[in-house]
């Protein structure tokens, strides 16, 4: 696992963010090369059981040796091209992997900016979810993301949404669940390389 | 309109029914309290400077209401470039209307919603399975209330009310087996059971949080995620929006989707914030991907119209207000609330469901005024409530017991002309009988006893007339009760080198704000302050001994006499005592000596933590050697005045019940006695407890300070 050391500034901002996340029931990990966030996000993958994963987009140079890992562990690769009814596929996989456009450090955020409902189902529909983030788009607060938020709904058709670790409910007795709709399991891998 | 003596009974029903569940209290006091915890929690990480962050959402409400004509105009066509479809609703039943018209133009038969207020506000549920359409609320609390056949609870935990043991059956009912009670277990049925419901869904509706006007987006926050999971899949997506909610910019809306959370359930941020700029494409296929909005106004251009309720529409729906409000947390939401339920409940209903409906309830809010303390946007519930018991007692009438409580000052100030035989009288079992049979005084509440010698005799050769420097409002426990405290107040003022003054005055009159009897409210004031105004030179300040008296000065007659500058002078210039005194004890102006011996249990009244000088009053004691500890819930005690006083459910034992927390820790506090600085708190507590209670002035013996 890369360590935060030599980051300077951002070493704060992303050691807060990682913090944060996995406060709010996530987990999350440093990657300086694609192997090594390939490796993260595959080892997390096993260690949750799963057996089939939906990917959706990639950050550059990580396709290749992720679909790769994720062969010789045996699972099963799904992805945007090759599926014909995405609600179909997605629903059916045990994992989803995407990425998101920035994290927020303070609430421990992933800000995912979809223009195609695709992107949301992924990190929506299954069990276990990963998301790829690069260190260099970790803002430290919520309100540091309007720049963002103004220039994806430049665009005709656009969600963003802000994800703060994995689905939870307090309804029964105000005991937190996790996963009750979405995802149970998430990781966040930041992309130091980036 | 109904009469409020059948509105007092059905109400009185409804909470006598509720108040034998010592149990489910407990559990609902300890789930609301958890919250407040957590918020605290988030405010000392996301606001710490809590006043800011509070004026700032403030701010951003208000800008919005005030161009709320010009920001719907952008919204909609921001929204319609998008290809979305805006419909306008007067009314709860047009709503309903355009909803069903688009579910049968799409032959919609199976509908999914998630969490929405709004919907519940129009009855769309109802209108909709009328319609022969299936409707299946998706977030957990929501299925749990609409399984049970109730309405939600609560406004941000719509089951809060409802154990495990509840939920496991009701499941157990859809599920055609027995579930256990183990929460994953009932958590695991409910993903199974919504999932296929939102795969199959022919159109979901959700709530909307916030929009936003520059950019034609709708907000929608889930904890769960069962917003997406509803809209991601169906063909067509319905928004359903109160018109309050639109915002101008995108910074207004960051500003909102952090206040929601952490002044909710103390979360940094919602799970789920999605911004929906338009219908995304599913799998590069956006034909058939449709998306309608549904603006609602029912009511609310009435709310901004009138002046009083406008604030009301800067409401975020955090329901912080009900979880510290004492007669919520004792009597949940299915006593206290129609649709809308707690504090904010009332102004709410009163312009969506009417006046009738809210009055049906408004009773119960006691006028502690912590909802505005509390409140993210500082909406002033307390005076909106006040508004609402005056606009329905012009038509339904008073309560004959709440003219009697109004008018205690004119009973003591008989009575202190003969105080030996009237407190004789007030302790005589037959008057106090023959009291609450005719009067609807409650015979086993303790009434204070008129005291012998009154305030001014006290302050004789001690007050100036001319050039104060501190003007002494007795208000009723200085002036007829304890005038000796009171004296102790002014001689310890003295002691530090004030000159003070007794102005001509009447009792605060907080009663008929908190009974709804604005104009002789009104009427109090405008004597108060016209002879405190005029008593009053420049730097003077104004004390109380009595906290409900100062918060009245201070926060309530300039709001009562419209703002005029003789009010505002008087509120600038009033302060708290025990402030006051604890910073002339620091800067060596005073010396204050223990006269009681033992360790202090410290109450806070509801009306001294609007002065936030609850620390001042453990400071002060210490200041003397006092070993002193703040017992509290975080709440009020439940006198709340004169409310406690009153026989019956809606009075006495209500109060009672609100108070039974505070007692419990009082008595485990193993203090020696209770400081208290609300004179019908200490009433209360002491009946409560059996424990001494004090006003932190009589532990205390004032010097001026020895010469060095």
């Amino acid at each position: 696992m890369a360590s935060l050391a030599g980051f300077g500034k951002l070493h704060d901002v992303l050691g807060l963010f990682m913090e944060r996340f996995r406060i709010l029931g996530g987990y999350a990990a440093l990657a300086e090369n694609p192997e090594s966030a390939a490796t993260v996000a595959a080892d997390f993958l096993r260690q949750h059981g799963s057996r089939t994963v939906f990917i959706s987009k990639l950050p550059t140079g990580l396709t290749q040796p992720l679909e790769k890992k994720l062969k010789e562990m045996g699972l099963q690769v799904y992805s945007y091209d090759s599926s014909e009814d995405p609600v179909h596929v997605v629903k059916m996989v045990d994992a989803g992997i995407s990425t998101a456009a920035a994290a927020v450090a303070e609430t421990g955020t992933l800000v995912e900016v979809a223009f195609d409902d695709v992107e949301r189902l992924v990190s929506s529909l299954p069990k276990t979810y990963v998301c790829f983030v690069n260190g260099s788009t970790v803002v430290k607060s919520v309100y540091m993301t309007s720049g963002l938020l103004r220039s994806a709904m430049e665009r005709d058709r656009v969600s963003v949404t802000f994800i703060s670790g994995p689905s939870r409910s307090g309804d029964i007795e105000q005991r937190l669940v996790l996963g009750i709709h979405g995802p149970h399991h998430v990781l966040s891998v930041v992309c130091s390389w980036l | 309109m109904r009469k409020a003596s059948e509105l007092h009974h059905v109400l009185s029903e409804k909470v006598a029914a509720v108040l034998p569940k010592s149990e489910w209290r407990k559990y609902l006091r300890e789930a609301l309290f958890r919250t407040l915890d957590k918020r605290s929690e988030a405010i000392q990480l996301m606001a710490h400077d809590f006043e800011k962050f509070r004026h700032d959402a403030r701010r951003v409400k208000a800008h919005a209401v005030n161009n709320l004509d010009k920001l719907l105009q952008q919204f909609i066509q921001n929204c319609e470039k998008r290809g979305a479809k805006v419909y306008l609703a007067k009314d709860a039943e047009e709503a309903c209307r355009i909803v069903y018209r688009i579910a049968e133009e799409k032959n919609a038969r199976l509908i999914t919603k998630s969490k929405s207020m709004t919907t519940e506000e129009i009855g769309l549920n109802q209108f909709l399975e009328k319609h022969e359409l299936k409707v299946v609320d998706t977030d957990l609390g929501e299925l749990i209330v609409q399984l049970a056949g109730e309405r939600p609870f609560h406004l941000v935990y719509p089951a809060v009310h409802k154990t495990r043991q509840d939920v496991a059956e009701l499941f157990s009912r859809e599920a055609g087996r027995k579930l256990s009670d183990d929460i994953g277990e009932l958590m695991n049925f409910a993903r199974e059971y919504l999932r296929e419901k939102f795969l199959t869904a022919d159109l979901a509706i959700t709530g909307v949080n916030i929009a936003i006007a520059e950019t034609g987006t709708v907000i929608v926050e889930t904890n769960e995620g069962n917003d997406r999971l509803g809209n991601i899949p169906a063909k067509t997506y319905i928004a359903v929006m109160g018109m309050e909610k639109l915002v101008e910019k995108i910074e207004d809306a960051l500003k909102l989707i952090v206040a929601h959370p952490v002044s909710s359930t103390g979360q940094w941020l919602t799970n789920y914030v999605s911004f929906l700029s338009g219908r995304t494409p599913l799998a590069g296929r956006a034909e058939e991907r449709e998306m309608h909005i549904v603006i609602i106004d029912n009511g609310r251009s009435s709310m901004r119209d009138d002046p009083v309720f406008r604030e009301a529409l800067y409401c975020i729906r955090c329901g912080a207000c009900m979880n510290i409000c004492p007669t919520y947390s004792s009597l949940g939401g299915h006593v206290f609330g129609h649709i809308y339920t707690g504090p904010i409940g009332i102004p709410w209903t009163a312009f969506v469901h009417g006046l009738e409906k809210a009055a049906e309830f408004a009773p119960l809010c006691i006028s502690c005024g912590l909802c505005r303390e509390i409140c993210p946007t500082i909406i002033d519930m307390p005076y909106m409530i006040a508004e609402v018991k005056h606009r329905y007692i012009q038509k339904g009438g008073q309560m004959f017991v709440n003219k009697v409580v109004e008018s205690y000052e004119t009973a003591y100030r008989v009575g202190s002309k003969f105080p030996r035989l009237f407190n004789h009288l007030i302790s005589s079992t037959t008057t106090r009988f023959l009291m609450e049979k005719f009067l609807g005084i409650e015979r086993r509440r303790t009434l204070p006893k008129v005291a012998a010698k009154p305030l001014d005799k006290l302050l004789l050769g001690k007050v100036v007339e001319n050039g104060a420097d501190a003007l002494f409002f007795a208000d009723f426990f200085a002036r007829y009760l304890r005038p000796d405290i009171g004296a102790k107040a002014v001689d310890a003022l003295i002691h530090a080198g004030y000159r003070v003054s007794l102005p001509p005055q009447r009792s605060s009159g907080y009663p008929y704000f908190a009974y709804g009897d604005l104009d002789k409210a009104r009427k109090q004031a405008e004597y108060n302050v016209r002879n405190l105004s005029k008593a009053l030179s420049d730097g003077a300040v104004i004390v109380s001994i009595e906290p409900t008296a100062t918060y009245t000065l201070k926060h309530l007659y300039p709001k009562l006499l419209n703002h005029i500058p003789e009010a505002e002078k008087v509120s600038e210039a009033t302060t708290s005592l025990t402030m006051l005194l604890h910073t002339l004890t620091k800067d060596g102006k005073l010396e204050a000596k223990p006269v009681i011996e033992g360790r202090a249990a410290v109450h806070v009244p509801c009306h001294e933590r609007a002065f936030n000088s609850c620390r001042e009053v453990v400071a002060l004691l210490e200041s003397a050697g006092i070993e002193a500890t703040v017992v509290e819930t975080g709440t009020c005690c439940g006198m709340a005045g004169t409310f406690g006083m009153k026989h019956g459910v809606l009075g006495y034992e209500l109060s009672n019940v609100v108070g039974e927390e505070l007692f419990n820790r009082m008595k485990a506090s193993s203090c020696s006695y209770v400081v208290s600085t609300s004179s019908v708190c200490k009433i209360h507590i002491s009946d409560g407890t059996s424990l001494p209670v004090y006003h932190p002035l009589e532990t205390l013996e004032f010097t001026a300070p020895r010469k060095r």
